[in-house]
């Protein structure tokens, strides 16, 4: 058994190895990420004879070594051995597994790198809690979250977790005096949600909590999610300026001067008038030539 | 007095910029964009201050589009992409010889146009003197869009990622154009209330909404969109009338897909031996659009039935069409004038790209319509600082939230197929805020580099065209490949940056990559 590190000593260790978003590890993950990042620097060390010059270039590069671009293959060489032999990774080199499958990601080359970057590059936590609401339209709101480890671990250890969502419109929120409030169990390994509310116009807030007896504890609060109105208000005072003079009137609606008839919204064909005169015509326009 | 028309083109298109490629699929999307609609609506404007025609036309240019046509890399594969063209259409002239007549005379159209299209390139050097030189005389209105064409509403939650979207927008304008932008299009007029507070404080006099950001109002618009309101913090809303675009768009009445147009689908990049198109289409061998089409719409009909396009028949359906819409607009304005008993003031905005690129004859159609404007008596064609000057009163109100996306909202932006983006998005916003304000004073030269790369790598991912192509389901795995791409370099250059780790090459080689907003500051996020 090896003696036990600081989280300290941990985040140095992956500061050293250059392993991306260390600073936002736990202890466990940062463990794991240090024994997997020397496992593939261990099967490079062994690969390194083989490497073209360009591959020895980027990884000479990734750890910053100064070696002029210029050098020789030898050189270069010569330089990661004695670099990884720095890192001790000749124990990895016992343990890894004869057959480890490449990391093609290390292995491409700069070009490829630039221009073609993988879709699982992107952390799939940051290890933060949130709960973010945004509106999609009237009647639709998208929730989405993340939770930090300390959370994640009160949320596995009940088996009752809950995602609310309360209409708060005009009202100061207290956690029970909401317009109405919605409520389903939802599973672990869930991180978003697309929720119908009833009402155009009005302010939502979410929360994230589990069930203990019939109490909601609630953990996670989102910001205050407000649904576009979708329909006219009443005629009421209307105010004005007179450019001339900067100053402001009132006059009394409803207007005198137009009829107030309400548009009908449609289209001839599908998409909407909206979408064809909408952004983006350039990529995509509807099949309305029938071509 | 007569009631005013303010036609305006929103010109964008997302910064699509490789120079570590000698052709990049993608980049076509510019060069197609400014040989088929920028140059020619441009000629359009200087022919008519040539003629001394007075007409009105607002033109918001994008900061990315800006940025790509100020770039000297970019404009020099440009200028060789119009060569080659030319030369293929000088193939095409010799070739059509033996063919049908009607294709010889489009072929030496081609040629002809492709040719001054290159003289007007050479003659002002690049397309921002090009449109600098068109507003001169206040005819032609330029303003900006936010900075990378982010949609705001889903960006709401990170107010400093939206006020640097609006702060980088007006930049980007001055920087370039070398004067201040009275006016912003919002992207895809992403409005909710409180964003004017952003624009006022930028000194922007007026944006744009769609028609439902009036209807929908904390109070009733007194005379519905037919003149512009000011919100609370003095900023002045120009909304679209509906009327107008439906005139337009409308697939049984709509001008652009009269059976007597020009195909756009139709292409020789497809219809010609691979053998011959091969120099002109794309290097890896896929044939693609050259844009030379000699096919007309001709009905509802196959693509491989689609009769031959003639050119003066084109013409004469733009100039019926252009006086068919100027009638339109008289009998509104009167009928409008009538009910509100004041002038009416009508905005219909439109992407520019639909003029030219997909719609041919688009620019001789706005020619036409704008010549036709300047005879009528009850009405003229305008812009936005010219009606704002001539107004004495205006409604205050508060918009509603809004957009000119499919169903009024936020739908395009966000479902199923790009909802993964917001959380990355976000994340990179606080942090971007969180660097601006813990390095705020920080002097080192490579950190100012760093930090301003970050900057760029997130407002590279916010735009929204990555969004949209996702949902539209064209080039999906390019507009992937780029919101990772910038997403990925953001979280490198933040982690380099936070554990003072920085590597300079990299940084200069990203900087090579995406040599957007070269003046950018990234205190604007603190």
């Amino acid at each position: 058994m090896k003696e036990e590190k600081t989280i300290r000593q941990l985040k140095k260790e992956a500061m050293s190895l250059r392993i991306k978003g260390y600073y936002n590890m736990t202890k466990a993950e940062l463990a794991e990420a240090i024994s997997k990042r020397r496992m593939e620097l261990a099967k490079k060390m062994r690969e390194i004879e083989r490497m073209e010059i360009e591959e020895l270039r980027n990884l000479s590069k990734e750890f910053n070594l100064k070696i002029p671009w210029k050098s020789t293959k030898a050189n270069f060489i010569k330089k990661l051995k004695r670099f990884f032999e720095d890192l001790k990774l000749s124990q990895e080199i016992e343990k890894a597994p004869p057959s480890i499958s490449s990391i093609s990601a290390y292995e491409s080359t700069y070009e490829e790198k630039v221009t073609a970057v993988p879709k699982q590059s992107l952390p799939s936590t940051y290890y933060k809690d949130k709960l973010v609401g945004l509106e999609i339209n009237q009647n639709w709101i998208y929730l989405y979250w993340d939770f930090s480890p300390q959370t994640y671990e009160i949320i596995k250890n009940h088996p009752r977790v809950v995602l609310r969502v309360y209409d708060v419109t005009y009202i100061e929120f207290n956690g029970t005096n909401a317009h109405r409030t919605f409520e389903m169990e939802i599973d672990e390994k869930m991180r978003k949600y697309y929720v119908y509310v009833p009402q155009p116009g009005a302010d939502y807030l979410a929360e994230i909590g589990y069930k203990e007896n019939e109490r909601f504890i609630p953990i996670l609060r989102s910001n205050l999610v407000s649904t576009p109105p979708s329909m006219p208000r009443m005629a009421q005072m209307e105010l004005w300026m007179d450019l001339r003079t900067k100053r402001k009137f009132t006059e009394m609606g409803p207007s005198r001067k137009m009829l107030r008839i309400e548009r009908l919204i449609g289209s001839t064909s599908m998409p909407t008038s909206g979408a064809r005169s909408g952004g983006g015509s350039f990529f995509f326009l509807s099949g309305r030539r029938g071509s | 007095m007569k009631g005013k028309i303010i036609l305006m083109l929103h010109a964008h298109l997302p910064y699509v910029n490789h120079p570590d490629h000698p052709y990049f699929l993608e980049e076509n999307w510019l060069f197609e964009a400014i040989t088929e609609t920028y140059i020619p609506l441009l000629m359009v404007f200087e022919g008519l201050r040539n003629e001394n025609v007075s007409f009105g036309i607002t033109v918001s240019v994008s900061p990315p589009l800006i940025e790509m046509l100020a770039d000297r890399t970019l404009m020099d594969k440009y200028k060789r992409h119009l060569q080659s063209l030319i030369e293929l259409a000088e193939k095409e002239v010799s070739l059509t010889k033996n063919e049908e007549p009607l294709k010889h005379k489009m072929a030496l159209k081609y040629l002809e146009d492709f040719e001054s299209y290159l003289s007007f390139f050479e003659k002002y050097g690049n397309l921002i003197n090009a449109f600098k030189e068109s507003a001169k005389d206040g005819n032609v209105q330029l303003i900006t869009c936010n900075a990378t064409h982010g949609f705001l509403p889903l960006m709401r939650i990170n107010p400093r990622a939206v006020h640097a979207q609006i702060a980088i927008g007006v930049k980007a304008f001055e920087e370039r154009f070398k004067m201040h932008p009275n006016g912003m299009w919002l992207a895809e007029s992403g409005y909710y209330p409180g964003l004017d507070n952003e624009l006022a404080d930028q000194n922007v006099k007026f944006f744009f909404v769609d028609s439902h950001a009036l209807w929908y109002a904390d109070i009733p618009p007194h005379y519905d969109v037919y003149r512009p309101v000011m919100t609370p913090s003095g900023v002045f809303v120009f909304a679209r009338d509906p009327e107008s675009s439906e005139q337009i768009w409308s697939a049984q009445l709509g001008y652009p897909g009269d059976w007597n147009y020009r195909e756009f689908y139709r292409d020789i990049g497809f219809d010609r031996p691979f053998d011959y198109v091969r120099p002109y289409i794309d290097p890896s061998g896929v044939r693609t659009n050259t844009g030379i089409k000699y096919h007309k719409i001709t009905g509802n009909v196959s693509l491989g039935e689609k009769e031959l396009y003639d050119p003066d028949i084109g013409i004469q359906t733009a100039l019926r069409h252009a006086r068919d819409f100027a009638q339109k607009k008289a009998l509104q304005v009167k009928r409008l004038k009538d009910q509100m008993g004041i002038d009416p003031i009508i905005v219909a905005p439109f992407d520019a790209e639909l003029f030219g690129h997909w719609w041919y004859e688009g620019p001789k159609f706005l020619e036409f319509f704008l010549k036709e404007s300047a005879g009528s008596e009850l009405f003229e064609t305008s812009t936005p600082d010219r009606v704002i000057n001539s107004i004495d009163e205006v409604q205050i109100l508060t918009p509603a939230q809004s957009s000119w996306g499919a169903n009024g909202y936020n739908e395009t932006w966000i479902n199923g197929s790009n909802d993964w983006i917001y959380p990355h998005l976000h994340e990179a916003e606080i942090r971007m805020t969180e660097l601006a304000n813990e390095y705020y004073h920080t002097s080192d030269p490579l950190y100012i580099r760093a930090l301003n790369m970050c900057a760029r790598e997130l407002l590279l991912a916010e735009s929204s065209d990555w969004a949209f192509i996702m949902t539209t389901g064209t080039s999906v795995e390019y507009a992937v490949n780029r919101t990772n791409t910038h997403l990925s370099r953001f979280l490198e250059i933040y982690d380099a940056i936070k554990s003072h780790n920085i590597d300079e090459r990299s940084i200069e080689l990203y900087e090579w990559l995406d040599p957007i907003f070269p003046y950018i500051d990234y205190r604007v996020y603190a």
